[in-house]
Formats: C-alpha cells, sequence, structure tokens
C-alpha cells in the first residue's frame, strides 16, 4: 500500500520532475523548428528546477524564517539552500531564453527560415 | 589586498557592469576598456603566480567557513594557467581592437569579452559546486555573444541549445551530491562520511554527468558538435578566445572535479571518463583530417585535445593522484594553447581560412607564414617547439604505467595529426596560388603579437623543464 | 682544433640562420657558405677517425643531448657528411633558377645537423630528436619539388611519423627497465633485456625498414624521390635512408655482440646474429625494387626503386650474420650512399640543362655533357656490382658470405639483383645518353664547374674504394673487430681474404684497364657508324602527321624493356593496396564527419542520449 508521503516524495518529487525534463529531451530529439527546440529547452529548465526545489522538502517541514527579531529555533525547517540555488538557475534560464529567441530572430532575419533541415544546408 | 584573487573575478564584472552604464555618454572606445580589463586581470593573475607555492591555498569569501561559504583556491598551478589565460585574452583584445572592432557592436562584443574573462577566472579558481555551475554558464553566455562576431547565428545556436543541455545535467550532479552530503564545496565533500558510503554506481553517474555537463564547454564529445561550426564563423578574436581561453576555464574545471572530489582512488570511475576522452580524440583528429577550412580544421583538433587531455586526467587517478600522467597533460594543455593561439592569430592576419584562399599565400606574406609554421610545428609535436616536449612526456607516463591501448589510440590520431598541421604549412607556403586573394598589409602590432607567441613556443622548446617543474609537476591535493 | 659533433651541430644551427639571411641576399653566397660548413664537417669528422669524442649540449632539465664519434659510428658519420658536402657543391650553380634557395639553404643545414645528430647521437632521445628534426626539415624540402612533390611530401611525412612512433614507444620501453636512454648502457644491459627484447626489436628494426625503403614498406620512395628537389634526391637516398640502416645495424648487430663482448666472449658467431626472416625481407626488397625499377619511365623514379633494392642488400648483409655478411652489409651503405649521390646527382645535372626527367624526351647527351655521362656510367657499374668499382667489392662480400654459409636461393636472388640492376641502369644510360640528340638540345652545355666538380668527386671516391677497398672495409673491420665478429682479412691497400678466397681489386682493377684500353682502340679502329635523325624512321608508308601522334612515341627508348614488363605485368602493385586502405580510412572519417557533425540539432541529442546510455549501462 503506497502511502501518501510515499508517492509525493517518490512519484511526485523525482519522476514528475524527470519526466517533464524527459518530455524537453524528446522535443529536442524531435523538433525541426528552433523556436520548438527553445520551448523544449525551457521545458528540461522547468524540470530540473522543479527537481532541486523538491530535494529540499521535509515532511511537515516550516519555512526557514529565522531573523534577529523572530528567534525561535525550528528544528523542522525546510532547506532553504535548493530554493536559493534554483532561484539563480531560474535566473540564468532566463538570461539564456532571452539571447536564444534574439538569436532566433536574427536567425530568420538572415535566412528568412526557422527550419533546422534548411538551415544545415545553409550555414555549414 | 592584492593576494586575494577575487579581484580577478570581481574586477571585470564590475568594469563590465559600469561600462553598461556610460554606454549613452560614450559611443567609441570600448574595446580599450576591455583590453584594460585583461591587462589589469594579467597584472593581478602574475602577483598571484609570484605569490604562490604548490600548497593549495584557499581564499573565503566575506568570511564564512570554507566547508559551507564560497571560497576561491589557488596554487602555482592555477595562477600559471590564469596568466597564461589572461595574457592570450590580452592579445586578443588587443587584436580585436586594432583589426575586428567594427565587424559588430563594440559596445556588445567588448562586454563579451570582459564577461568571458571574468567567467573563465571563476571557473579556474572556485572551490564552490554551485559557484562553478554560476561561471559556467556565465562562460557560455560570454561564449554565445562571441560566437555570433562575424553573423554565425546558426552555430551560435547550436552552441546554446548544447551548452544548455551540458549546464542542466551539471546542476542535477550538483545537486544530487548536495542532496546526499549536504555540502557544495570541493575539498570538503570528499571528506565527509555520508561520501565514502556512497554506492559505486551513484559515483560513475555523478561523474558521468559532470564531465558530459561540461563537455560543452571543453570540447569533449558528445557536446562539441558545435565546435567546427563556431570556429569557421566567427571572428579570430572570438576563435583564439574559444581556443586558448573558454575552452581551458571548461577543462580546468572538469580537472578540478575529477582530482579533488574522486582522487582516493574510485578505480571504478576512470574508465568512463578514459573512454569518453579516448573517443574524443579519435574522433577529433579523424574529422580534422577530413576538413578543407582551417579554422574547422583547428577547432576539431582542439576537440582532440581536450580529449587527450581529459583522459590523461582519469588516468591519474585510477588509483591515488598519479604525478607524471596529471602533469603531462597539463603541460599538454599549455604548449596547446599557446600554439593555437599562434596559428589562429596567424590565419587571422592572412585573412582568409579555406584551403583553397590559403594556397600559397605564404609567399606574399613570408614572415606571418614562418611564424605560423612555427605553430603547427608545435602543435605536430616537432623537436626544437614545444610540443615535442609535451608529446614526449605524454609517452613517457604512459609507457611508465604500461598503458599501450591508450599510446596505440594516442599515436595513432597523432599520425594524422601531423599530416593535417604540416598539411596546412604546406598549403601556405608551397602550393602555387590558384584564386586571386586580396590581403591586407599586417600592422606592427600583430607582427609584434605572432612573434611573442614564437618565442614563448622556442623558449619552451628549449627551456621545458622551467614551465614542467614550476606548473605541472604540482597536484591539486585537497588541503 | 678539437671538434666534437656538439660543436659541430652548435655551430650548424647558429650557422643555419646566417645562412638562411645570406641565401636572400645571394643565392651563390649562401650555397658556398654551405658548402665550407659541410666542408668543416667532413674534415672535422675525418680527424676523429681515430679518437673517441664525447660531448653534449646542455638543455636545462633532465636531459642533455649527448654525443658520440667513436669507431661504431664514424663510418655512418664519414659518408653522411661526404654526400652531404658534395650535394652543398653541386647546390653553387644548381639553385640558380629555384624559387625558395634560402629555405632550401636553411633547411639543409638543418638536415646536415640532423645527419650528425642521428649518426652521432650517444643516447635514443638525441637519436629521436634529430630523426624528427630530419623529418620535418626533409617534408619541407621535399615540398618544394615539382607540381606531385605536396603530396608525395605528405606521404613521406606519414610513413616517416610512423617509423618515429614506433621509436619513441621502444624508446621508453627501454627507459623503463634500464632507466637510461645512453646508448652505452642500453648496450651494456642488453642481456638482461629479454623481456622486452622481442617488443624492442620488431619496434625499432621495423622503424628501420620505413625509414630505410625496404620491402614492403618501401611504398613511399617512389613518389618522394622521384618529386623531390634534384640536389635534395641526392641526399635523401644518399643518406637519410641510411638511418633505417642505422637503426638496424644498432639493434641487430651493435647491442648483441657489444654485450657479447663485454661479457666477454671472443668469437661472437652468426649464430647469434643473423635473423633469417629479416635477411628473407631483405632478398624480396631486392626482387621488388629491381623488378620494379624497370617498369619506370621516370629516370629519378628508376633510381629510387634502385634505393629499394639496395637497402635490401644492406638489410640482407647486416641480417645475414657472419663477418663477412656484415662486413659487405656496411660497406654496401657507403658504396651505395655515393652511388646514388652519382645517379642523383647526374639526373640533377640532365635537368638542370633539358628541364626534364622523362627519358623519352632525350638522346645523345654525351657528346654535350661528358663529365656527367661519366659520373653516370661509374655510378651505374657500381650499382651493378661490376669490378673493379665499389659496388663490386661489398657486392662480392655479401656473395662470399652466402655461398659460404650454402645459402643458395639467397645467393640466387642477389646474383638476380646484380643482373637486374645493369638491366634498369643502363637503361638511362642508353637514352639519356646514347643514341640521337634531339634538336631542341642542341644548343645546350655542359653544367658549371662547382656542379662538375661535386660529380667528380663522387666519380673518383667510387673508383678509389673499388681499386683500393680497405679504405672503405678497414673502418668497418675496425667495428667487427670491436664486437669480436670473426671477419675478413685485409692486406696492403687491396687484398682482401675471405674464408674461400682472396681477391686483389687492384689486380682486377689493372686487367679491367688493360682490357678497356684494348676494346676502346678496337673500337676507335673498326668501328664504322652512321649518324641519323632521331625521327628518321620508318613509318611503313604513314606520315607521322597524319596518323595524329607525336614524334616522342619513335624515340627507341619508348617501351624499352617491354617484352620484359610484359612478363611482370600482372603483378599486383603494393603501392595500389596501400592506396586503398588510405582511401578507406579516408571515407570511414567522412561517414564520421557526415554523422557527427554535419546533422542537426536534433540528431546530436540523439547522440548525447545514446552515449550517456551506452556508458552508464555498458559495465566496464
Amino acid at each position: 500500500m503506497l502511502s501518501w508521503n510515499e508517492f509525493l516524495i517518490d512519484w511526485v518529487f523525482v519522476y514528475g520532475p524527470l519526466s517533464i525534463f524527459f518530455i524537453g529531451l524528446y522535443g529536442l530529439m524531435t523538433q525541426k523548428n528552433l523556436l520548438k527546440i527553445v520551448i523544449s529547452i525551457d521545458i528540461m529548465d522547468l524540470g530540473v528546477n522543479l527537481f532541486i526545489v523538491s530535494l529540499g522538502y521535509v515532511k511537515n517541514g516550516v519555512a526557514p524564517i529565522y531573523t534577529s527579531k523572530n528567534l525561535i529555533f525550528i528544528k523542522n525547517f525546510v532547506d532553504p539552500l535548493p530554493q536559493a540555488l534554483v532561484l539563480t538557475a531560474i535566473v540564468i534560464s532566463v538570461a539564456v531564453s532571452a539571447f536564444v529567441l534574439s538569436l532566433t530572430i536574427k536567425i530568420y532575419e538572415k535566412y528568412k527560415t526557422v527550419d533546422i533541415d534548411k538551415l544545415n544546408t545553409l550555414e555549414d | 589586498m592584492v593576494k586575494n584573487p577575487v579581484l580577478l573575478i570581481a574586477l571585470p564584472l564590475i568594469i563590465g557592469f559600469f561600462t553598461a552604464f556610460i554606454s549613452p555618454f560614450i559611443k567609441k572606445g570600448y574595446s580599450i576598456i576591455a583590453i584594460f580589463t585583461a591587462a589589469i586581470t594579467t597584472i593581478l593573475s602574475s602577483l598571484l603566480f609570484s605569490n604562490s607555492g604548490t600548497d593549495l591555498i584557499t581564499y573565503p569569501i566575506g568570511g564564512w567557513s570554507t566547508k559551507y561559504g564560497i571560497y576561491l583556491i589557488s596554487n602555482i598551478q592555477i595562477s600559471g594557467l590564469l596568466v597564461l589565460v589572461n595574457f592570450i585574452a590580452f592579445l586578443a583584445l588587443i587584436y580585436y581592437s586594432i583589426k575586428e572592432r567594427d565587424l559588430g557592436s563594440e559596445l556588445g562584443y567588448s562586454l563579451g569579452f570582459i564577461l568571458s574573462i571574468a567567467a573563465v577566472n571563476g571557473l579556474i579558481l572556485t572551490g564552490d559546486l554551485f559557484n562553478m555551475f554560476v561561471f559556467i554558464e556565465l562562460l557560455s553566455i560570454g561564449g554565445y555573444i562571441l560566437a555570433t562576431h562575424k553573423g554565425g547565428y546558426y552555430s551560435a545556436f547550436k552552441y546554446v541549445v548544447l551548452s544548455s543541455i551540458g549546464g542542466l545535467f551539471f546542476l542535477i550532479g550538483v545537486i544530487s551530491i548536495y542532496n546526499v552530503t549536504g555540502l557544495l564545496s570541493l575539498l570538503y565533500i570528499p571528506k565527509t562520511e555520508s561520501f565514502h558510503n556512497l554506492p559505486a554506481i551513484f559515483l560513475i553517474v555523478l561523474s558521468v554527468i559532470w564531465v558530459i555537463g561540461l563537455s560543452g564547454e571543453s570540447e569533449l564529445f558528445p557536446l562539441n558538435m558545435w565546435v567546427g561550426s563556431v570556429y569557421k564563423n566567427t571572428s579570430t578574436s572570438a576563435v583564439v578566445f574559444f581556443a586558448s581561453v573558454l575552452s581551458v576555464g571548461g577543462i580546468y574545471a572538469i580537472i578540478k572535479l575529477l582530482s579533488l572530489i574522486f582522487n582516493n582512488g574510485y578505480a571504478a570511475i576512470y574508465r568512463y571518463i578514459y573512454a569518453l576522452g579516448l573517443i574524443t580524440l579519435f574522433i577529433g583528429e579523424a574529422v580534422a583530417f577530413k576538413q578543407k577550412d582551417a579554422k574547422k580544421m583547428l577547432g576539431y583538433s582542439s576537440i582532440a585535445q581536450a580529449g587527450l587531455i581529459i583522459s590523461l586526467v582519469a588516468l591519474s587517478i585510477k588509483s591515488s593522484l598519479n604525478i607524471d600522467l596529471y602533469s603531462s597533460a597539463i603541460f599538454q594543455l599549455i604548449n596547446n594553447i599557446i600554439a593555437k593561439a599562434l596559428v589562429l592569430f596567424g590565419l587571422g592576419v592572412i585573412g582568409y581560412s579555406g584551403f583553397n584562399k590559403l594556397k600559397g599565400v605564404g609567399k606574399e606574406r613570408r614572415e606571418v607564414a614562418l611564424l605560423l609554421t612555427i605553430g603547427t610545428l608545435s602543435l605536430a609535436g616537432m623537436p626544437g617547439f614545444a610540443g615535442f616536449w609535451s608529446k614526449f612526456y605524454i609517452v613517457k607516463s604512459l609507457v611508465s604505467n604500461g598503458e599501450i591501448v591508450f599510446l596505440v589510440v594516442f599515436l595513432f590520431s597523432a599520425l594524422f595529426e601531423v599530416y593535417y598541421l604540416l598539411r596546412l604549412s604546406q598549403i601556405i607556403l608551397f602550393e602555387p596560388q590558384e584564386e586571386e586573394v586580396s590581403l591586407e598589409i599586417p600592422s606592427i602590432v600583430e607582427y609584434v603579437i605572432l612573434t611573442m607567441l614564437a618565442a614563448v613556443i622556442l623558449y619552451i622548446g628549449f627551456y621545458p623543464n622551467v614551465i614542467y617543474n614550476l606548473i605541472c609537476k604540482v597536484g591539486l591535493i585537497g588541503g | 682544433m678539437a671538434f666534437t659533433i656538439g660543436s659541430l651541430i652548435y655551430s650548424g644551427s647558429i650557422f643555419s640562420v646566417i645562412i638562411y639571411l645570406l641565401t636572400r641576399f645571394s643565392v651563390k653566397l649562401g650555397s658556398i657558405f654551405t658548402t665550407v660548413l659541410f666542408g668543416l664537417y667532413v674534415y672535422a669528422i675525418y680527424i676523429l677517425k681515430d679518437s673517441v669524442s664525447i660531448s653534449f649540449i646542455h638543455l636545462p632539465g633532465a636531459y642533455n643531448l649527448t654525443f658520440k664519434a667513436d669507431l661504431f659510428n664514424w663510418p655512418f658519420l664519414m659518408i653522411g657528411t661526404i654526400v652531404l658536402f658534395v650535394s652543398a657543391l653541386f647546390s653553387i650553380h644548381g639553385l640558380k633558377s629555384f624559387k625558395s634557395a634560402a629555405s632550401f639553404n636553411f633547411l639543409s643545414v638543418l638536415v646536415g645537423t640532423s645527419v650528425l645528430g642521428v649518426f652521432g647521437a650517444n643516447d635514443l632521445l638525441t637519436l629521436f630528436i634529430f630523426w624528427e628534426l630530419m623529418t620535418w626539415a626533409s617534408f619541407f624540402l621535399v615540398s618544394m619539388g615539382k607540381k606531385e612533390a605536396r603530396s608525395a611530401a605528405l606521404f613521406f611525412l606519414f610513413m616517416s611519423m610512423i617509423s618515429a612512433y614506433l621509436m619513441i614507444y621502444g624508446m621508453f620501453l627501454v627507459y623503463n627497465k634500464v632507466g637510461s636512454f645512453s646508448l652505452d648502457v642500453i648496450a651494456n644491459n642488453w642481456g638482461d633485456l629479454s623481456d622486452i627484447r622481442g617488443r624492442l626489436f620488431v619496434l625499432f628494426v621495423l622503424a628501420g625498414l620505413i625509414k630505410g625503403g625496404v620491402w614492403p614498406v618501401h611504398v613511399w620512395l617512389r613518389t618522394t624521390h622521384g618529386n623531390a628537389p634534384n640536389i635534395f634526391s641526392s641526399v635523401l637516398s644518399g643518406i637519410l635512408i641510411k638511418f633505417g640502416s642505422f637503426i638496424v645495424y644498432l639493434f641487430v648487430v651493435f647491442f648483441p655482440a657489444f654485450y657479447l663482448t663485454t661479457k666477454g666472449v671472443s668469437s661472437v658467431g652468426a649464430e647469434k646474429l643473423s635473423h633469417p626472416i629479416l635477411a628473407y625481407i631483405g632478398a624480396i626488397s631486392i626482387m621488388i625494387g629491381t623488378l620494379s625499377a624497370i617498369r619506370q619511365n621516370d629516370f629519378k623514379k628508376l633510381i629510387a626503386f634502385s634505393s629499394v633494392s639496395h637497402a635490401g642488400y644492406i638489410v640482407l648483409g647486416i641480417a645475414f650474420g657472419t663477418g663477412s655478411a656484415i662486413l659487405g652489409g656496411l660497406s654496401h651503405i657507403w658504396v651505395h650512399a655515393l652511388t646514388a649521390a652519382g645517379m642523383f646527382l647526374s639526373a640533377a645535372a640532365v635537368y638542370y640543362v633539358t628541364g626534364t626527367t622523362n627519358m623519352d624526351e632525350m638522346g645523345g647527351l654525351v657528346r654535350k655533357m661528358p663529365i656527367t655521362f661519366t659520373t653516370y656510367l661509374v655510378a651505374i657499374i657500381s650499382v651493378a656490382g661490376i669490378p673493379p668499382l665499389a659496388g663490386f667489392v661489398s657486392k662480392w662480400l655479401i656473395y662470399q658470405a652466402l655461398i659460404a654459409k650454402g645459402n643458395y636461393l639467397l645467393t640466387f636472388i642477389a646474383f638476380f639483383g646484380s643482373v637486374g640492376s645493369f638491366l634498369y641502369v643502363f637503361r638511362p644510360l642508353a637514352t639519356v645518353f646514347l643514341g640521337q640528340l634531339p634538336h631542341k638540345y642542341d644548343s645546350v652545355k655542359e653544367v658549371p664547374w662547382s656542379m662538375q666538380l661535386s660529380m667528380l668527386i663522387v666519380t673518383i671516391l667510387t673508383i678509389v674504394f673499388g681499386v683500393f677497398p680497405s679504405f672503405m672495409l678497414k673502418p668497418i673491420i675496425r667495428i667487427e673487430e670491436a664486437l669480436s665478429i670473426p671477419t675478413v682479412k685485409i692486406e696492403g691497400y687491396s687484398n682482401i681474404y675471405t674464408m674461400l678466397t682472396q681477391l686483389d681489386m687492384f689486380l682486377v682493377a689493372i686487367i679491367f684497364g688493360i682490357g678497356f684500353i684494348f676494346v676502346t682502340i678496337l673500337f676507335f679502329l673498326l668501328a664504322k657508324s652512321t649518324k641519323v635523325e632521331q625521327y628518321e624512321q620508318y613509318t611503313a608508308g604513314e606520315i607521322v602527321q597524319e596518323i595524329s601522334t607525336t614524334p616522342e612515341i619513335y624515340h627507341y627508348s619508348k617501351n624499352y624493356y617491354r617484352s620484359f614488363e610484359r612478363v611482370i605485368e600482372w603483378a599486383p602493385s603494393l603501392e595500389e593496396y596501400y592506396r586503398i586502405a588510405a582511401r578507406h580510412i579516408s571515407r570511414f572519417y567522412d561517414i564520421l564527419d557526415g554523422i557527427i557533425f554535419k546533422s542537426g540539432i536534433p540528431m546530436y541529442v540523439w547522440f548525447i542520449t545514446i552515449t550517456i546510455l551506452v556508458l552508464l549501462l555498458i559495465r566496464w
């Protein structure tokens, strides 16, 4: 009998993000349109970011807020570091997305196509 | 204050940041700012180098303990590499400023160069895993910018896609090791109890994921498919950055991961990385052999060298650190980036890279062609030049460790390497001209750049042990 | 003045730059300087004859380049510097119309120092360094040649690098075992290397065979020698392929015999030194070289194949193992160095005046170029092993050894090679120098004095070594005595005593001289010859223009040995197999490039995924 907690940890926190990741990977493997490739990468990003956040999960944990005014010693808070890390990762992926979208525009301006097969013959 | 290497990272970032802000007021001269930045980082790294010893020194940032906080690590090898990389970046920026400034937006590309310098320095210096991830991404963003310098947008796109995939893999690896050890510090992770209790399969997956994640920047197989087209479709200064600056960051990051985290004889791991490196070596040389464009050819040659270096390092951590194998890898890295920079600069000065255009240009640009030939001879490992000694030390360490399979693959690929490199020189020097080419008259500064690099190659060629004993015979031993 | 190999190499490397600059200023001056430098080399090596000279060049760090000139390598050094000198002398006028003369002289001096470095090395590292120096210097020199020279140079480079990489592996195998590269240390420990000796032997001897142009790794010789600049061909064939023979000598004769001698063995017999497989490889090389040379239509390619056949003699002699065979093999190095230089220099002289090496287009040059003709004549008589010239002496010694051991198959092959030699070297003689002179060469003159002088030196040396063989044999007999190999005795200047018989070359020469004079008198008294125009041929009623052919097909050298060729033309060419292999490798690399790098992003991602899966799923 699968308990709720096991279900949460295994299926939502691990396989869920991983399946999102693999959806992105599938997109990269099959799509020929530059924009769809960009979106696939973003989907992969999403999967990894969800995975990171879920790793900080502690059962029945509370928010790790711990200031000089609020000196309550909590034993059971969730790990704040992955959340901090994921913020950085999100910022980076946004920057990369912006860049790669502008590249796509440039490519379209230059070659009038966003199809990979055509681009392969145009730019060696 | 000068002794703290954090300035090597912070200064370019600060300068880049403010340059972006003053851009509404100043319209020109950003390349001068970039040169200035590279000059300062070169000087700072030389100061660091002169103060370094063989011990690994940690520089905590913000007073945090090195176990939990961010910190930098340095020893004479790291600082020596920094000097070299920053110096080549400096030369590339001078070249950029006098020849390629008007190729694209001066502000944008100057910022790209500055960003790349900060990222490479950070990647070589950092001792923290997540920090490493940030610098990898920063390095890639710098690289993305440089890849578009001559309008090669689609090749840049390939680079972005492959590199982002790599970044994700690396991030997964980082977060997994954090999940099991609770640490991100390169020096402390291998000391924790939980790390020792990890199953071998976890470590194998981890190391493979990390190396594949970094394979985009370090030009290893399988994420290196962008290399050829990016090298071909971007400017000379950017190619020099890719070949001799950015790839060093990627390769050294792998070296750090392997030798700091997996240095205690995780024999199960080395085979995977080693196989990956050898595959890269073979494919790189084989494909470079078939190219008809000199820059593309050198790109694939860089791939092959990265493979060689990584498999040597992987082999060196097979049991406890084997300093001979390790230092021959570092020596090869150093010689390769100097010589490759020379050849790429030489091609830039000539102004063409397709073989049909290069035919016979040596008759009109004799000095450039001869200096370029010094570079190709060094890359080919001919005696009298620096490359001979790295080949010498590699074969020496391989034979003394009985690694015959590696030796055979290495020498077999080296055969083709010598062939295509000297064919390049032959085409430039001896082929009769086929197409009408218009050559610009090189300026004195370009000659100075080429002569300096050639002089370094000849110096190492005759005094190899100066560099070898100083920088290479130093392993990265966890403090 | 005390010269050492080290100081000579130092001066060579400094002078190379000076000579480069001088040649850019004036070609003649630069070449004269090169000649003087190589003349100094000859002199310096000559006065080192009876001494042991050890020297080194200091490289900071663990390794010094160490050199030694003693009786064991003196013969190699001597003949090497002589050939260098002769070809440099030739180049004083020979470089006149050469485009990159400055680089040519610069690289020639580098090759010259590498000759000293390889033959004079006292450790394997030094040997290897100069071996590689020679490789890249001669790669560029060959590239300067004719149109096909570029691809020929690349092929040469590829083969040379294979031999270099075999050597570097062998070198470190030894180093691991004995902790030193020094030849002395290796020779002293030769007996203790039993576990790696087989590998070492294969590695180094194979490297030597590749460089020496011995079947089945001789394929680079034809294109390289055929297309290299004419002057450099003589050095390439005269000396550089002898590097290979030198390595074979070191590993087949020197190390084992030296070790046994130091262990107190008083007589090192053939049973310790003979390598039958190697000897048979040499024999096959003689056959293949001879048969292939007969088929060539290019003067220089023909000589290239003669080099294959003569490299075969050298290997056969050295590997057969008896004192007389080794003496024959080593002295054949001298003989072939001189005759190859003679043949290639006369080819270069002919090219200098006619601008071609294609034999169909020449003829009758004997009247215009008597010195060149004489050089060539003497060289080919020596090559064919006809008394009284040097070639006879070395081949005679090899025959003696083969017959004494009763190996009649090898004896037959050796004789066959000799007879065949005469067949193919006679063809250029007949077609280039004899016959009718085409009208386009009516105004040609004999080559300038420096070229004549250098050819005369070669000719005189070939005659002297033939008539007074002790000059050539004594230094080699000295080696054999020092290695306690029972050898032939030599008395006076010309008396050779072997196990079977005795030969006085001076007497032979006198008899031949008398015969020669007699025949010459007969020739002038009795010969009645008619001069005909070259193209005055019977065409069976057809007019040449009407059957739309060129007059060259009426040249009597066209299909000169057609009848022989018909016998052997079914034979497959080894070169063809090499070419097929190269094509397959190249196609495979193309496929790699196409699959991995030229496909688009989706394919890349497939590759990444597959790589990760393969890496993780295969349990190593």
